[in-house]
């Protein structure tokens, strides 16, 4: 009947409109569109081959053919801004749904069965975490290659016990409800219960954490990148290029001033649609972020 | 006892870690001496010289047990005693993360506060703006920034290098301001958006409508009734800014050249010194987990509760 479906879409559209009522979540959910486009049609919109050396161009300041100049090996700094924008999207997006994806379940596993699974997981959640990520993430890229793949799976590492935690309070608080209790009583499996009943209970503040994880997952990689050991050059990597652009800092200070702003603008958006659902999902919050 | 336990389980970690990365150990201790005087047999009598033939476990034990006696072992390629090498660092990251952290625990907390209390006007504004570019801008972009106009336009600050406060306070401090307000900004941003959105939160309460109604200053209600009930989960987010800030110092020291732990375990990682790394994984886990024994000490002491449960 159209009447059932009708609901859904009421709420739908009174989520979109609550969270776009705040000017810098709308900046926030254009400034993320815009990155998407750019990445996707990245060959399409940059207007050089990141990768094209023109020699006869080497180290330009801003003009109208090189809009923010070239690099020391003649490569134009706006097109390779735009690819960069592919690998922080692919870091950012790829490595909060592994650690994401990983953490969810052994969460669950952890808060639904308690006892000594609890203790063991949760204990060698908090080891992990004794190491700040950046350092772990900087370990396990080594331990895996610095290649996007080997930088991904290392960033989820280091993420990976935030959502453990996340996931295991909410949990313990959820499974003391009554229709958990009644599932129980019915004969619900345990998978059917962690996963039917449970789970969609901690979805809320999983995506607000998923949203703002994926700034700080983007800070991580560029970091990596900037200390030679995230992904290697020539791929076009935001935190490389800062670099490479800090050598030259006196000619030439756009190159690392460009790819600094875009990963400032991407961070910045991810934080502010992560408060912006933190806001929406949870009305006490309304106003405090 | 929880704090041992955690101790020893990132010590299984980190052995575990090095274990598996690339790269022989023994034929990088090799490499770093006189590469033609070593034969087949002389590379398996060092191996057992270094303990590096037996089981896995048992090497791990024997780590562990040099570890507790104070023996991080001798850098691969330097031949140093790591713990003495650390020992000359550790005070230089402290030195500036611990003032970075000081910085932060005031100035963030009192912008969150004056951001709450003039909540909509252009301050509250200001302060929302700069505490959240303050979270999103990468720390070693905002370093050579800071190079760029404070050391090379306007020629103010020195670029890089370190000169400990004791031998030169004045070129310490010229040398520091960079660095130490780069892993700062992080901390006073992110404790500046807690401290708001928890002041906020507290000043809803009954209470502090009570007081509003019995006529209080405003003064007297924000130290005496809001202060205290809105640090609490300010205090938790040191324990994490103090991680932030020892994990910061490994970008910090890299841009501004500064003879660091961080710098230590870059240059470790890049040469593949992995008894360096080693070390200084476990040094820095240790210091975090004291650390949040602290935060939790002192959070029992904030609210007296936590204590009876």
């Amino acid at each position: 009947m159209p009447g059932e479906t009708l609901p859904p879409i009421n709420e739908l559209r009174r989520f979109v409109r609550v969270l776009l009522s705040r000017g810098v979540v709308v900046f926030g959910v254009i400034a993320i569109l815009a990155v998407l486009i750019a990445a996707i049609f990245a060959p399409i919109i940059a207007p050089y081959d990141p990768d094209a050396q023109l020699l006869d161009d080497v180290l330009q300041q801003p003009n109208s053919r090189h809009l923010l100049g070239t690099d020391s090996l003649g490569r134009d700094t706006l097109s390779r801004i735009i690819f960069g924008s592919r690998i922080a999207l692919l870091v950012g997006v790829g490595t909060v749904i592994i650690a994401a994806s990983l953490g969810t379940v052994i969460g669950l596993i952890a808060g639904y069965f308690g006892g000594w699974i609890f203790t063991v997981i949760m204990r060698f959640t908090d080891g992990i975490m004794a190491i700040p990520p950046l350092l772990l993430a900087l370990v396990v890229a080594a331990l895996l290659g610095t290649g996007v793949k080997g930088v991904m799976i290392a960033i989820s590492f280091a993420l990976l016990p935030g959502y453990i935690r996340l996931i295991c309070g909410q949990v313990l608080s959820v499974k003391e409800n009554e229709y958990v209790m009644a599932a129980h009583s019915v004969g619900v499996g345990k998978i059917g219960i962690m996963f039917r009943h449970i789970l969609p209970n901690c979805l809320s503040p999983l995506i607000v954490q998923m949203t703002m994880m994926m700034g700080l997952a983007i800070l991580i990689e560029a970091s990596l990148s900037f200390l030679g050991l995230g992904i290697k050059p020539p791929a076009a990597a935001w935190g490389s290029m800062v670099y490479d652009g800090y050598k030259y800092l006196v000619m030439r200070p756009i190159l690392s001033i460009g790819p600094g702003l875009a990963i400032m603008l991407v961070v910045f958006a991810f934080n502010m649609v992560g408060d912006g659902l933190c806001d929406t999902l949870d009305p006490r919050l309304r106003g405090t972020l | 006892m929880h704090a041992l336990l955690v101790i020893l389980i990132v010590s299984l970690i980190v052995f575990l870690l090095m274990r598996l990365l690339p790269g022989d150990p023994i034929l990088m201790y090799v490499a770093s001496g006189d590469l033609q005087s070593f034969s087949v047999e002389q590379i398996k009598h060092l191996k057992h010289q270094l303990g590096m033939d037996k089981p896995l476990l048992v090497q791990y034990f024997d780590w562990l047990w040099n570890a507790v006696q104070g023996n991080l072992g001798k850098s691969l390629l330097h031949r140093y005693d790591v713990l003495e090498e650390i020992g000359n660092r550790l005070p230089i990251t402290l030195y500036l993360g611990l003032l970075a952290f000081a910085i932060g625990c005031i100035i963030g907390p009192l912008l969150g506060v004056i951001s709450a209390v003039r909540r909509g006007k252009w301050l509250d504004n200001l302060v929302t703006v700069i505490a959240n570019l303050g979270i999103t801008a990468p720390p070693f972009w905002l370093g050579i920034i800071l190079i760029y106009v404070f050391s090379l336009y306007l020629r103010l600050l020195p670029v890089y290098g370190y000169t400990s406060p004791l031998v030169d306070l004045w070129k310490n401090l010229q040398q520091s301001i960079m660095p130490i307000f780069v892993l700062a900004t992080f901390p006073i941003a992110s404790a500046a958006r807690q401290t708001r959105s928890s002041v906020i939160e507290v000043m809803r309460q009954d209470y502090i409508r009570t007081a509003w109604a019995k006529g209080l200053s405003e003064r007297v209600i924000i130290i005496r009734h809001v202060l205290k009930n809105a640090l609490m989960p300010v205090v938790t987010l040191q324990g994490m800014l103090l991680r932030n800030i020892i994990g910061g110092s490994v970008i910090i020291e890299t841009v501004f050249v500064i003879p660091g732990m961080g710098k230590l375990v870059v240059d470790g990682m890049i040469s593949q010194d992995y008894t360096v790394v080693q070390g200084v994984i476990l040094v820095v886990a240790v210091t975090v987990v004291v650390s949040n024994l602290i935060v939790d000490v002192l959070y029992g002491w904030l609210d007296p509760r936590i204590q009876y449960e």
